[in-house]
């Protein structure tokens, strides 16, 4: 295996798992604090407790731990010429920045307001404005709304199928107190993990933490996974849009296995082999003008969930669904095995350039660790799968029953 | 960082960006020419096709096949306009050797493939083949028509055209959807001939083998083109001329609303510290008051294009507020004339400013971004612009605003009264 960065983890005395990831030549250094707590978790159990919090929580608490009592953290940052952000996705919501100088200083404003909220009446009522904007937004996005139409078809109970903002009327049910049940649920050190990338000074981002982060108890959270069927809800969602070209989106449900990760891997190996670039179902489909260049094939997947998703733009979806659905039957029994290497080599690639990134390398070792693996072990994984591994999946996958077509716009949907 | 540039053929440039540090190289050959309404399409199109056709390809498909066995390299064709100049880019990112199983290498077969791109098209007959052709067409129409699903990119595109009108800045990138039919293989293969006669050449290499193949290759390739007189665009200043005001309905359910301001030509460090302090930044006038203090909008910020001197304000706003967003993003510039902003304020601004410019050096395909946009406007590099932000002073700031004037506004919303 070849060297891509040096990489050490470090477990601090408060419970705060650290991971370094230095990158030999880089002058930037990237700084991640995740949460493992993302738009999914609306139910969980804390130290015997359950709990259920209104859709959009997690996004909710990003944008209000930006803040505290005496200002809020962008301002901070602005001394330290650091660029900072938060992002909060399905399964996880991080704090970051990135900078030349003033590291130390930049990861202690991180540390103090991620471990300092500050929830009031007043500024909940204020950010409910902001976020309402923000969901408003995403409804002019077509893209947007076919893929959480194809997620609102395919899943009966799993909150993944809900925007990860929530909607205006779950977000009005937001106050301060639902706000700290979920801060000190998963905002608990030893839950908790920060990833530095690029240049990295270890003694300096040890003292810090050992200055800034105090040992706390450790919380126990279980968190509720929903009882989920295999089937779907409905094959066809319409959103009705105006003034947009449609867009679709076409959703497999799958069953999960024991290995997320490694199967992961494996459906994003054979995803490629059967709708990637490289494939006789690409070719056609592009050749005949069934589909253009905003066609994509990905593997959409969390903790417990997976499915196969084929996105474009244009009003031919019904012809996209039908020919993928013959190409997945011809298929079963006659795997294009010739491609698999290839498929192989491509995703190997796809995430081998990934570690050039401070940004992509520090996120990604978040989310490996939340999912109980080292930030290697994709590439890892991918050269122990085999052909006849992949020809078996094949087999199981892409069931026409538990097919979802979504599209947002006007037409091209019977 | 350590860059070789040289001459290796009439107007063609080869850079080496010296680097071992990254695990992943690329490689992207720029044709930089001048475009007007005539044959921005055929330029549009011709990126299209040429990534398709290569010659000792049967069909794209093993074309992709092949770049999937190189582990995953990329192969792209783009255009895009810096200034008033036209850039049609070829571009590949793959893996270095550093990052491959021992003994395999796959830099320069992918440089073989891209020459393969640029000079052996498949050609019959003194034509692009038709059957590529149409699918191209096909496909760059529902391009154009779908640039309405991105509201916010919509509505600047929009805006620059409602002020530039006739001006060459304002011709569309992708070209027009109703030219596409008077396209056909032969007039193709012309504008591609005299694309090849005519661009300005860029070729940038950042990776870790020795350049010696690759630049042979590109050498040797245009050293065959006859006649070559590149040409490019002579980059003019923003046009001065009346406000434009348009309001254009749609049923969206937030407003976007776009306003252009021509600055002096007080530099682009001053310019840029002028409108980071504005709007650039988390800790700008217009995020803090604009978006934070008085909630009128979700985004709302101001970016500055060098090559036009010119400052872009953009906000997504609620339908209803948008006089009201549109008064306060006014109201606050009057503030940044005033110099209503702290010696820290500044200083703060600064140091963002030199920090972004810093860590563009870690970013590989921003700084290929940044190269190529300096060779083609004839600009200073990162490091110059860093130590001149350092120098800007309140005085600078202020007096370039003073001079800086709103000349366009366009909003896109579900407006009541039209």
């Amino acid at each position: 295996m070849n060297e891509f960065f040096k990489y050490e983890k470090i477990e601090h005395k408060s419970g705060l798992k650290i991971l370094l990831l230095l990158m030999k030549g880089f002058k930037t250094s990237y700084a991640v604090l995740g949460a493992n707590y993302g738009s999914v978790d609306t139910e969980f159990i804390r130290d015997g407790k359950k709990l259920s919090v209104p859709a959009g929580t997690a996004h909710f608490l990003e944008h209000k731990l930006f803040e505290n009592e005496d200002c809020d953290a962008f301002s901070r940052y602005a001394e330290t010429g650091a660029s900072a952000n938060a992002f909060t996705s399905f399964d996880k919501t991080c704090y970051l920045f990135r900078t030349t100088d003033n590291f130390k200083k930049s990861l202690e404003i991180l540390l103090d307001f991620s471990l300092n909220p500050y929830f009031s009446e007043e500024t909940v009522a204020k950010e409910q404005g902001i976020i309402a904007e923000e969901i408003k937004m995403y409804r002019d996005n077509p893209g947007w709304q076919a893929f959480f139409g194809m997620l609102g078809g395919m899943y009966k109970n799993h909150p993944v199928k809900t925007d990860i903002a929530g909607s205006e009327e779950s977000i009005a049910k937001i106050t301060p107190k639902i706000l700290y049940d979920c801060y000190n649920a998963f905002y608990n050190v030893n839950n908790m993990v920060l990833a530095v990338s690029g240049k990295i000074d270890k003694e300096e981002i040890l003292s810090v933490c050992d200055e800034m982060i105090k040992p706390q108890k450790k919380v126990e959270i279980e968190k509720i996974s929903p009882q989920e069927p295999e089937e779907i809800v409905k094959n066809r969602v319409i959103t009705e849009m105006t003034g947009v070209i449609p867009v679709y989106a076409l959703g497999y449900k799958e069953k999960i296995g024991n290995d997320i990760l490694r199967q992961e891997l494996l459906s994003s190996i054979v995803l490629d082999m059967f709708a990637g670039d490289i494939s006789p179902l690409y070719k056609r489909m592009y050749n005949s003008g069934i589909i253009n260049d905003s066609f994509s094939a990905e593997v959409f997947s969390g903790r417990d969930y997976l499915s196969f998703v084929f996105e474009g733009e244009g009003g031919n979806a019904e012809r996209v669904a039908e020919e993928i659905e013959k190409e997945a039957s011809a298929l079963r029994n006659n795997f294009p095995k010739e491609l698999f290497e290839i498929a192989k080599r491509e995703l190997y690639g796809r995430n081998a350039r990934a570690f050039d990134g401070v940004e992509s390398l520090g996120n990604l070792s978040v989310s490996m660790y939340f999912a109980g693996h080292e930030p290697l072990d994709a590439v890892k994984i991918i050269e122990t799968i085999t052909a006849e591994e992949a020809e078996n999946y094949f087999k199981k996958i892409l069931n026409p029953n538990r097919s979802v077509l979504s599209v947002a716009g006007n037409g091209g949907i019977k | 960082m350590n860059v070789i540039r040289e001459k290796i053929a009439e107007g063609v440039y080869f850079s080496h960006i010296k680097t071992d540090k990254y695990k992943s190289g690329r490689l992207i050959v720029n044709l930089v020419s001048s475009v007007t309404k005539d044959n921005v399409t055929k330029r549009s199109i011709l990126a299209a096709v040429l990534r398709q056709s290569p010659r000792s390809f049967e069909s794209f498909s093993e074309l992709n096949i092949e770049l999937s066995s190189l582990y995953g390299a990329s192969l792209y064709s783009d255009t895009a306009k810096i200034g008033d100049n036209y850039v049609l880019t070829l571009g590949s990112s793959f893996l270095n050797d550093t990052a491959l199983p021992k003994g395999v290498s796959v830099t320069n077969r992918i440089a073989e493939i891209m020459a393969g791109v640029i000079f052996n098209p498949k050609i019959e007959n003194g034509a692009f083949k038709d059957d590529i052709l149409a699918v191209e067409k096909e496909n760059l129409r529902e391009a154009i028509m779908s640039e309405i699903n991105d509201k916010r990119r919509y509505a600047v595109r929009r805006a620059i055209e409602t002020y530039f009108g006739e001006d060459g800045y304002a011709i569309p990138t992708d070209g027009y959807a109703e030219d596409l039919d008077e396209i056909n293989g032969e007039n193709l293969y012309k504008e591609y001939k005299e694309l090849l006669k005519t661009a300005a050449v860029e070729i940038i290499y950042d990776g870790s083998l020795s350049p010696d193949e690759i630049k042979k290759l590109f050498a040797e390739g245009f050293s065959k083109i006859e006649n070559r007189a590149p040409i490019s665009a002579e980059n003019k200043a923003a046009p001065k001329k009346e406000k434009t005001v348009v309001r254009e309905k749609s049923d969206v359910k937030q407003a976007k609303e776009v306003m252009l301001f021509i600055c002096p030509n007080a530099g682009t460090p001053v310019l840029k510290v002028m409108s980071a302090l504005y709007g650039g930044t988390p800790f700008s006038f217009l995020f803090k008051e604009v978006r934070e203090k008085q909630s009128l909008c979700y985004y709302c910020s101001s970016s500055y294009v060098r090559s036009k001197n010119m400052m872009i304000v953009e906000s997504g706003v609620d339908n209803a507020k948008t006089e009201k967003a549109e008064n306060e993003i006014i109201n606050q510039f009057e503030n940044l004339k005033k110099g209503t902003f702290t010696d820290s304020d500044l200083e703060n601004t600064k140091q963002y400013l030199k920090s972004l410019c810093k860590t563009v050096e870690d970013a590989p395909s921003t700084y290929l971004d940044r190269y190529l946009s300096d060779m083609i406007l004839k600009t200073e590099g990162l490091e110059k612009e860093a130590e001149k932000i350092d120098k800007v002073t309140r005085e600078d700031v202020i007096s370039a605003a003073k001079e800086t004037t709103l000349v366009g506004i366009y909003s896109l919303g579900n407006f009541d009264n039209e």
